[in-house]
Order: structure tokens, then C-alpha cells, then sequence
């Protein structure tokens, strides 16, 4: 029998409109068996197109709770955005597979706030398209250390249980086994994909953070313990997991709150069972501030926070309180065993150095992920 | 003749003719009843925009909010492509911040427009009341600083005014007060870098400086031979070794 989806997440979208062409598609079949019929709308375009413009917050709020199934006519696969950045930042070669954008869940700091132009969330319903595209890539690249991760304007798997994408995707990375597929979610889905383990190569990642900001500024996510008891079934079942505590986000008790974190890790889980920790501190675009503080107010840790212009144009916290951040949790792991991989996502290396000592190069523990790979 | 009176900036010269689209007087508000008026025919809501441009090329954007709200113009011209002729970017935020813009008193529209600042500039109003909005207008007005700074004290007021703060007191203060009202912990950090006692010496001068995300010292000195130089490495040495032991 098909994976049921929760009712709580059928009755989250107001429409799913289906693009006439994607009608015959998988995905397209599965919202029409299990939506209700009066929240089905088949189309000819794209609804709201005529929001040929940056969204309001209205329309960005709108934008969540409305569906739409189509094709994507670019490019699948890219190279994550921190590497067009690679004069200013250390990049982690991960790559990039989007099969649709927006978000259901609501987190202040998001970053499709300010990314976003398109008035509808998006499923794309040309998976096998994307596959093949892999396919070609891996007739030249097999051998090398792909990261490919789902996550990048979508979360991978908070929709998962609606699309199954992951059903298609994981058989499809066990025959790539040099090749690593990165799911990345703040949600608890994945019982939709245990029974394909075991899967050494998919990794399936957490953003994680500690139940006070949770509470605060990950609206409709699910809570620290339901993510870590997630991942704990994905171990068990043979996947391989990793943790992403991004973005900190400073608060009067942030220290002990994220030891805290920190510390609930380090009792649940070894180093081997973890693949990588990245750690990041909040950062947004200039740009999505006003956003921010219409959709949220002032009373989010986020928009009250103490920002500043930084490389890459983006605000964020004075220099020496993200070192302080960094080193306070990385010395926690280090101090329980030297084996957890741990790395900074998009930060300078003057960052790596004044925090952790030195460039992720340096670290053997890191050295492969960071090594550079071709460009594709 | 009806008359889409924007209060243009600029007085229409009085040489030229007053000017209108159809029965739509656009430029020469001040004509007397006798003088005669060039009329350009009325085709489309788009012909209109791309008239109203030929006629006044330098529009503000305060200017172009006044066309906007006025009454005349719906359906008589196409917003958006008004919007996007000036070199503006249509948005629902930007047709919000016209409309509030037009609410503001004439006085501060018009220092807005002459010191051509953006509609983004003005965004965060949209997160505040009227009168509140109002209040910011005129505290800019009764003491004009520079574009930039003016963007920076409309943000931070906004978000102290979210933050509850009360905003008679703020108002009261300037730039750099509302710096430390704004960023606390990080004024607090960089006074405590400031006076902690590095064992700078000799002919150093330093000065405290904040750029982006990093503050650090500006460092200034004067060497006339080679020995002083050396002299000054070894205190530099010193005071590094210092602030790096303050930060453990």
C-alpha cells in the first residue's frame, strides 16, 4: 500500500493546481489520489502569473499555501551558490538538485523571502527529466565525490511524503556509491523511504537548532527531539545522517542553550554514526528586511538582531561574536572526541582561522570535502 | 478641464503652453481661464504614460507617487508602465509606500524628492503607523541630514518603534545615539575592545573603527629610523599578544 500523508499537511494547501501538460505525470497522479477533489485545479499557466514582480509579504504568505505541478524547463543540476562566491568563501563542493521551490513551513530568517519571485510553490513534475540529467553526468563522473543535495529552495523532505521523490531518488544514488545524495529538512519525514535502506550514501540532514529559537523562529517545523528521533530511525534503517546547527542565532541564555544542543547530540550519537556537523550563523540578504519585519515584526530574534554588512553582501553578526559562537560549540564536540567533522558553512577564512584554527584544507577530517572538483 | 495636479517640483516654464491628454490638464497648472492649452489626443492608458514622460522627463518619485493616487489616473493611465518609464520597479510594496508617501506632509515628499531618495529607502515605514510614520516625516524635516543618513535613521527608528521603545525619545536623538540604542551588545563589545588596556606605547596612535561586521584599531605612527621602526614592531608585538589573550 502507498505512504499515506498526514491530514494535518492535506489540509495545509488551500488549491494544488496542475498544469494541463504535467497532468499524466507520477507526482501529478498522486496529488489527484490523494487531495481531496475540490482542492484540485487543472491549468493551462501558471496562476497569479501576472506577478511578473518582487512578492509582498501577502503574496509571499499566499505563495505557501498554494501548489503548483509543472514542468521545469532549466537546468536541474547546479553547483551550490556558496561557490560563485569562492574568492570570499570556503567552499564545500555540494551541489544542487531543485525539484520545486517554496517552503510549507515558516521560518523568519528564510532566505526564499528575499529569493523568491514566483507567486506559487512549485513541484516539479519532471523527476525523470532530472534523473537522466544525473545519468549523463555520471557517464564522465561516477568516480568523483558528489555531493547532491535536494534542499537548496525547497526542503527536501517536508513534502516528501506527498511527492515521494525520495522513492525515486535513492535507488537511483545506490548504483552511484562514490556519488552522496543530501537530503536536508527541519521536518520528522521519513517513513516514506525507510524500507530502501539500508543506504550508506544518502544522507539525510537535519537543521537543527535548540527548542527555544525552534519555538521562536522555525514556525511549522517539527521540534529538536521529533528531528533527532528522525534521524535515529534513519541510522537504524542504514542511512547515514548529518546535522546542520544553522543558523545560530544569538540570545541572552545562547550559550548554554546551544551546549544544550550540543550536548544532547554528543549522548545520542557517535562521530561515526554522523557524517558532518556544519555550523553557520544567521545571515540574510539586506534586501529581505523588510519582509522580515512585516511578516514577523520586531519581536523575532531574527529582525531585532544585531546586524551588520559582511562578505557577500549579506548582514551579519559582528565578526568576533560568530568566532566566539563558533568556537564555544566546536570546542563541546572537540572536547567529547576529536573524530566529530565539523565545518562552517559559507564563512571566510579568516573566519575558519580566528574560529577554529585553521582552513578546512588543514583538517584531515575535512580535507576531502573540500577538495575542489571539476566544474560541471 | 479636469486637472491632474501632481504639485510638480519645478515650475512649468511660462513661455511654453499649458498642456493636456484629452481633457486632462498635465503640465501649466497655473494657467490663466484665457490662455489657450496644447492638447495631445487621449489613445490608450499606455500612449498616456509614455506622454505624461515626454512632457515632465525628470520626474521624482515622490512626483510620480502623486500621479499615482490621484483620483484621475486610474484607468486613465497604466500604473505600472508609469512606473516602469521613470525607471522604477513595480510592486505591490512599492505602490503601498506611494500611497503612504502622499499621506506625508508635502514638505518632506518634496525633500525626498530632491534628494532623490528611492522608494526602498522608505520601505520600513510600511511596517508602522500613520502617525507615527508622520512624526518621522517631520523630525527629518525640522533637521535635514544627508540621503544616507536619513535611510539609516528611518531604519533604526522603525525597528526601535517595533521594539517598543517610545518614539518622542527617540526622535530626540541622533544618528550615532540611536546606533547605541539599536546595537547594544555590539556597542557594549566594542567598548569594552576600546578601553581594554593594550599596552600601546611610544609614538603609536590608535582610534577605534567599525567597518561592517569587524571592528578594529586604525593604527598610525611615525618612524625616522630604522631602530624606531624596530622599536614599534616589538610594542606591536606586545599589544598583540595582549588582545589576543584578552580574547581567550
Amino acid at each position: 500500500m502507498e505512504f499515506q500523508p498526514s491530514i494535518e499537511l492535506l489540509d495545509f494547501f488551500d488549491t494544488v493546481f496542475i498544469d494541463h501538460q504535467s497532468a499524466d505525470s507520477d507526482v501529478a497522479k498522486r496529488f489527484t489520489q490523494i487531495f481531496p477533489k475540490n482542492k484540485i485545479q487543472f491549468v493551462d499557466q501558471q496562476p497569479w502569473s501576472e506577478l511578473k514582480r518582487t512578492l509582498s509579504a501577502e503574496e509571499f504568505d499566499r505563495s505557501k499555501k498554494n501548489l503548483f505541478i509543472t514542468e521545469f524547463k532549466g537546468q536541474f543540476f547546479k553547483r551550490c551558490p556558496g561557490s560563485s562566491q569562492a574568492k570570499v568563501l570556503n567552499c564545500c563542493n555540494y551541489h544542487v538538485l531543485n525539484l520545486g521551490s517554496q517552503c510549507n513551513m515558516n521560518c523568519s530568517y528564510c532566505y526564499l523571502q528575499s529569493y523568491l519571485n514566483t507567486p506559487i510553490a512549485k513541484i516539479y513534475s519532471n523527476l525523470d527529466q532530472a534523473l537522466q540529467e544525473l545519468t549523463d553526468m555520471s557517464e564522465k563522473s561516477a568516480h568523483l565525490p558528489f555531493r547532491v543535495g535536494t534542499g537548496e529552495i525547497i526542503d527536501s523532505l517536508s513534502l516528501d511524503g506527498l511527492t515521494l521523490f525520495s522513492r525515486k531518488l535513492i535507488p537511483f544514488f545506490q548504483k552511484l556509491p562514490h556519488w552522496t545524495l543530501e537530503f536536508k529538512t527541519k521536518s520528522d519525514q521519513v517513513d516514506q523511504f525507510l524500507d530502501l535502506g539500508p543506504s550508506p550514501n544518502t544522507v539525510v540532514s537535519w537543521s537543527l537548532n535548540c527548542q527555544e529559537v525552534i519555538d521562536q523562529e522555525e514556525h511549522r517545523t517539527a521540534s529538536l527531539e521529533k528531528r533527532l528521533l528522525a534521524a535515529e530511525k534513519c541510522i537504524k534503517a542504514g542511512f547515514s545522517v548529518a546535522f546542520h546547527l544553522d543558523p545560530l542565532i544569538w540570545h541572552p541564555d545562547w550559550k548554554s542553550n546551544y551546549l544544550g544542543l550540543v550536548n544532547e547530540i554528543i549522548c545520542r550519537f557517535t562521530p561515526e554514526q554522523v557524517n558532518v556537523i556544519s555550523m553557520g550563523t544567521l545571515r540574510f540578504q539586506p534586501e529581505q528586511k523588510n519582509m522580515m519585519r512585516q511578516r514577523f515584526g520586531l519581536s523575532s530574534l531574527v529582525t531585532s538582531a544585531e546586524m551588520f554588512p559582511s562578505e557577500g553582501a549579506k548582514l551579519r553578526y559582528d565578526a568576533s561574536l560568530r568566532h566566539e559562537m563558533f568556537r564555544t560549540l566546536y570546542n563541546q564536540f572537540k572536547k567529547n572526541n576529536e573524530k566529530w567533522k565539523i565545518f562552517l558553512c559559507m564563512e571566510t577564512p579568516e573566519t575558519w582561522v580566528s574560529a577554529l584554527d585553521s582552513q578546512p584544507s588543514h583538517k584531515p577530517e575535512l580535507k576531502e570535502l573540500f577538495r575542489p572538483l571539476p566544474k560541471v | 478641464m479636469k486637472r491632474l495636479d501632481f504639485f510638480p517640483l519645478l515650475n512649468w516654464p511660462s513661455s511654453l503652453p499649458s498642456i493636456s491628454i484629452g481633457d486632462v490638464l498635465i503640465a501649466g497648472f497655473d494657467l490663466n481661464e484665457t490662455e489657450s492649452i496644447h492638447r495631445l489626443p487621449y489613445e490608450s492608458p499606455e500612449k498616456t504614460s509614455l506622454q505624461i514622460f515626454e512632457v515632465h522627463p525628470l520626474l521624482t518619485f515622490p512626483e510620480v507617487a502623486r500621479i499615482l493616487s490621484h483620483p484621475l489616473s486610474t484607468g486613465w493611465l497604466n500604473k505600472d508602465h508609469l512606473i516602469q518609464t521613470y525607471g522604477f520597479h513595480p510592486s505591490s510594496d512599492f505602490y503601498k509606500i506611494c500611497e503612504l508617501l502622499v499621506q506625508l506632509p508635502l514638505d518632506f515628499q518634496n525633500w525626498v524628492g530632491m534628494k532623490k531618495m528611492g522608494a526602498s529607502e522608505l520601505f520600513p515605514l510600511l511596517s508602522l503607523s500613520l502617525e507615527q510614520s508622520i512624526k518621522i516625516a517631520d523630525s527629518i524635516i525640522e533637521k535635514p541630514e544627508s540621503k544616507s543618513d536619513t535611510a539609516q535613521k528611518i531604519e533604526w527608528l522603525t525597528d526601535l518603534i517595533l521594539m517598543n521603545h517610545p518614539i518622542d525619545e527617540l526622535l530626540t536623538k541622533n544618528l550615532s545615539q540611536l546606533r547605541l540604542v539599536r546595537f547594544p551588545e555590539t556597542s557594549k563589545r566594542d567598548e569594552y575592545l576600546k578601553s581594554s588596556s593594550l599596552p600601546w606605547s611610544g609614538p603609536i596612535k590608535t582610534k577605534l573603527h567599525r567597518k561592517g561586521d569587524t571592528a578594529g584599531f586604525d593604527v598610525q605612527f611615525f618612524a625616522s629610523s630604522p631602530t624606531e621602526l624596530l622599536k614599534i614592531a616589538e610594542n606591536l608585538k606586545k599589544v598583540a599578544s595582549s588582545w589576543n589573550s584578552n580574547l581567550q
